[in-house]
């Protein structure tokens, strides 16, 4: 079925001004394998999916395609030889129906190229999707459709286009369970049909699930080429960080505190209801659930970026109107977003505007910026939280995922907050950066501030947090304190698989 | 390094355009005996002053991601109420305090529908800009209202030192502004909110607010215009300012500035302007070219201006 049979890069490198990305790569990538490729941020993996994608000019080495050197100059051209890559992104036009969208660039006519065969096209559409196991309406716009339905109309875009090397790019980091169950299927069946995919993934467990080998990128050189039945995740983690560590929480556990924020009842219509706790100084307070289940809302909320219908919250014993997030925050309430790129960062600005950006209210005077006062604090910041930058002028968009995360906190801690909610802050960085951000909040801690933490690994809450409320479906339905971290048991209540046992009996 | 690359970034761009002034300088002086005297220049600074102070609005609204298309019609219509309300009292204070606060009321009106109803820049302001000249039109009946009063026209025609007064105020306007951009807390906002609206809400910025004073900022400069405007011809055209904003927003794509916002500052404007004013004044004094094609310079420099930067970018990006 494929039309050929191995892409293989030698002896791949690729600089930037000041980086050295990619240097010595050689793999290959053979017609019905899945090839893992795994690499901390910044390890190169997707300056090497851009040189294959024809995104990139390398530097040095050669590409070849079935034993044949090839020169692939821009995306046109990988297309053209088969190369399809589905980005995190989607590249589908959202206002533009399935089978459109199907065929952009490649439309099916008739009558000397005038007349768009519709019938014709539909029918390959439905057989297109048939292959990736979806049947929907093909004369809906796509903007209707799951992330999840998306991704495998990506994935039929690139049938459609006679690709037989997929790239996939952390193709499952919107998808629920279930979805991966799905796409993995899929990926299986494309497999069988004699298509290479190449897989890139944070989720190791992903990449054994899925992959047959695994390369293994390291600050530009591959490491190496494995089997994926021959090393073991550990081993993976080990390879990609270049030493034998394991997460490390490093949580120095302390007597609470006096109460800082008291929530009673709060609720708000479709997201959350009677949500109910209090927090206390040197606290970490985790909220988990599953996507939407109301835990993320909540921090919003408390923040002034949502508003809630009922319910009181008090901070130090005194009510407050969370009327917007600059009330918030004089209150000493800081929040870091989910998405620093979406929510965090002014991508143009640079990291001392970006870092001072939630302080300019206290760093100015009658409106005007004190800059001597906005360099040291942003300075102080870059060392305590030992930001990696050339200058404080550097623009945040150049900065390493890790390096921008820790803007995105430091902005937090321009003032000393006296309530800290941290929304999933280790969230596509690197392990090394991540326990550097461990090592923050228990400092944070340490220092009396009250911490509220959302986390999409559970062993970040169970590493890192006192408490722990699990939501479900808009309501708290079980608490667990710190020795009592039972992995299973927290996974259970979330999914609702376990009989919920109200905390504190306190249950209606 | 990174430093340096933004350093490649932003001020190349100036550096090029200064090296582009100096040029059409030479090659104009060399084509015209009239280019290159002081008499010439005072000439280019004057009949650019009213392009000079609304690129100065312009590049606020510009850079906090937005777009005012009303300023031409702003002026016109401010300018007919500070009249109208000289002529009932008789007092050019009144009158001239009439233009600019109507120019900011007008500017208000645009940053409620854009910040706080949430309609589109463009949309909201080529809407105002109808409105605004419409009324203009339906007080003055479409004719020409004159006005004497030197007190009144002073900002149009006054000088000191041989220096007429515009040029004195336009140097102040732009260092006022350039420091209100670089180093306010409203400055900042804009740029926040230009280069990420969300990142900047949930940073504590008032984005409505500061978004609703970025378009009375900019009617505000369009109510002072009005003033000059009045005061250099002697009189109000119910047609004054007609086409402002298309020559303000050449002149400050033309410095380079992204008009997607976030990016830019005053100096980049000012050498966009500058570029502008020497280009049509040579027009103006090479006899053998013909009014008309002004505006097909103008829409060329445009094209020419955005293909060099798209240039530079990619050189100097990554």
């Amino acid at each position: 079925m494929a039309s050929h049979q191995e892409l293989q890069v030698r002896d791949i490198a690729k600089s930037f001004p000041g980086v050295r990305a990619l240097e010595g790569v050689s793999i290959a990538f053979k017609s019905g394998r899945v090839h893992g490729l795994v690499g901390e941020n910044g390890a190169g993996k997707s300056t090497l999916v851009k040189i294959i994608a024809g995104v990139y000019r390398r530097d040095g080495g050669t590409v070849l395609i079935d034993g044949q050197e090839v020169e692939i100059h821009d995306p046109r051209a990988a297309n053209e030889a088969g190369i399809s890559v589905i980005h995190q992104e989607f590249s589908l036009f959202p206002e533009l129906n399935v089978v459109q969208n199907l065929f952009i660039g490649i439309e099916d006519t008739q009558l000397g190229g005038t007349v768009l065969n519709k019938r014709a096209m539909e029918r390959r559409a439905r057989e297109v999707l048939g292959r990736v196991g979806l049947s929907v309406a093909v004369n809906l716009p796509v903007k209707y459709f799951s992330v999840a339905e998306l991704q495998l109309i990506e994935i039929a875009k690139c049938l459609m286009r006679d690709a037989w090397l997929i790239i996939m790019d952390e193709p499952t980091s919107a998808l629920s369970e279930s979805e991966k169950n799905t796409l993995f299927r899929i990926i299986r069946t494309m497999k069988e049909e004699g298509l290479a995919i190449l897989y890139i993934s944070h989720h190791l467990e992903e990449i054994t699930e899925i992959a047959d080998e695994v390369s293994i990128l390291r600050d530009g050189r591959l490491v190496g080429t494995y089997e994926v039945g021959e090393v073991s995740q550990q081993s993976i983690t080990n390879l990609m960080v270049g030493k034998d560590i394991e997460l490390v929480f490093n949580r120095t556990r302390r007597p609470l505190g006096k109460t800082v924020l008291e929530v009673r009842d709060l609720s708000r219509e479709g997201r959350f209801q009677g949500v109910g706790f209090a927090l206390h100084e040197g606290e970490v307070l985790g909220l988990c659930g599953l996507l939407g289940f109301g835990h993320a809302a909540v921090c919003e909320a408390l923040f002034g970026l949502e508003p809630y219908d009922a319910g009181s919250v008090a901070l130090d014993g005194k009510p407050l109107e969370l009327s917007g997030p600059l009330e918030a925050m004089k209150q000493g309430i800081m929040y870091v977003p989910e998405d620093r790129k979406r929510e965090g960062l002014i991508p143009v600005m640079d990291t001392e505007e970006n870092l001072t950006l939630m302080s300019l209210h206290w760093l100015s005077r009658l409106g005007w910026i004190d800059v001597g006062e906005q360099s040291e604090i942003a300075g102080s910041l870059i060392d305590r939280l030992s930001i990696k930058v050339s200058s404080p002028r550097q623009t945040v968009d150049n900065l390493s995922g890790g390096n921008q995360q820790k803007v995105v906190i430091g902005k937090c801690l321009s003032r000393p907050p006296r309530l800290l909610i941290l929304n999933d802050p280790t969230r596509g960085i690197d392990v090394g950066a991540k326990e550097e951000i461990y090592r923050i909040i228990d400092r944070l801690a340490g220092q009396g501030v009250a911490i509220i933490m959302i986390s999409s690994e559970l062993p970040e809450y169970i590493g890192l947090c006192d408490r722990l409320l699990v939501f479900r479906r808009g309501r708290v339905i079980r608490e667990f304190a710190h020795p009592e971290f039972d992995q299973k048991q927290i996974l259970a209540s979330m999914l609702g698989t376990a009989e919920a046992t109200p905390a504190e009996g306190e249950s209606q | 390094m990174g430093s340096f690359r933004q350093f490649a970034r932003y001020r190349i761009k100036l550096l090029t355009l200064i090296g582009i002034a100096v040029l059409l300088i030479a090659v104009f002086s060399f084509v015209s005996p009239f280019f290159f005297s002081a008499n010439n220049f005072v000439n280019v600074i004057v009949h650019s002053s009213i392009l000079a102070i609304l690129a100065i609005g312009m590049t606020f609204v510009i850079i906090s991601g937005g777009l005012d298309l009303s300023v031409g019609s702003i002026i016109a219509f401010s300018g007919v109420l500070g009249v109208l309300l000289f002529r009932q009292t008789g007092s050019a204070a009144l009158g001239l305090a009439a233009c600019v606060a109507a120019g900011c009321l007008m500017g208000l009106v645009n940053g409620l529908l854009i910040g706080y109803m949430g309609i589109n820049a463009f949309i909201a302001t080529i809407a105002t800009l109808a409105v605004y000249r419409g009324a203009t039109l339906m007080i003055t009946g479409g004719r020409t209202i004159s006005v004497t009063d030197p007190s009144f026209n002073f900002l149009g025609q006054a000088q000191v030192l041989q220096v007429p007064v515009i040029i004195p105020v336009l140097a102040g306007l732009y260092v006022l502004f350039h420091f209100v951009l670089q180093r306010t807390v409203f400055g900042r906002s804009i740029y926040a909110i230009g280069g990420n609206p969300r990142a900047a809400r949930v940073s504590g910025i008032r984005v409505r607010f500061m978004t609703l004073m970025v378009y009375a900022l900019s009617g505000t400069l369009a109510g002072i215009c009005a003033v000059y405007v009045i005061g250099r011809l002697s009189s109000l055209q119910p047609w004054a300012g007609q086409g402002a904003e298309f020559e303000t927003i050449v002149a400050i794509v033309l410095g380079g500035i992204n008009i997607a916002g976030g990016e830019g500052d005053l100096l980049e404007s000012l050498a966009g302007v500058a570029i502008i004013a020497i280009i049509l004044n040579a027009l103006n004094l090479i006899p053998a070219i013909d009014p008309f094609y002004h505006y097909v310079v103008k829409g060329a420099v445009i094209i020419g201006a955005i293909a060099i930067y798209e240039r530079l970018n990619k050189v100097t990006a990554r």
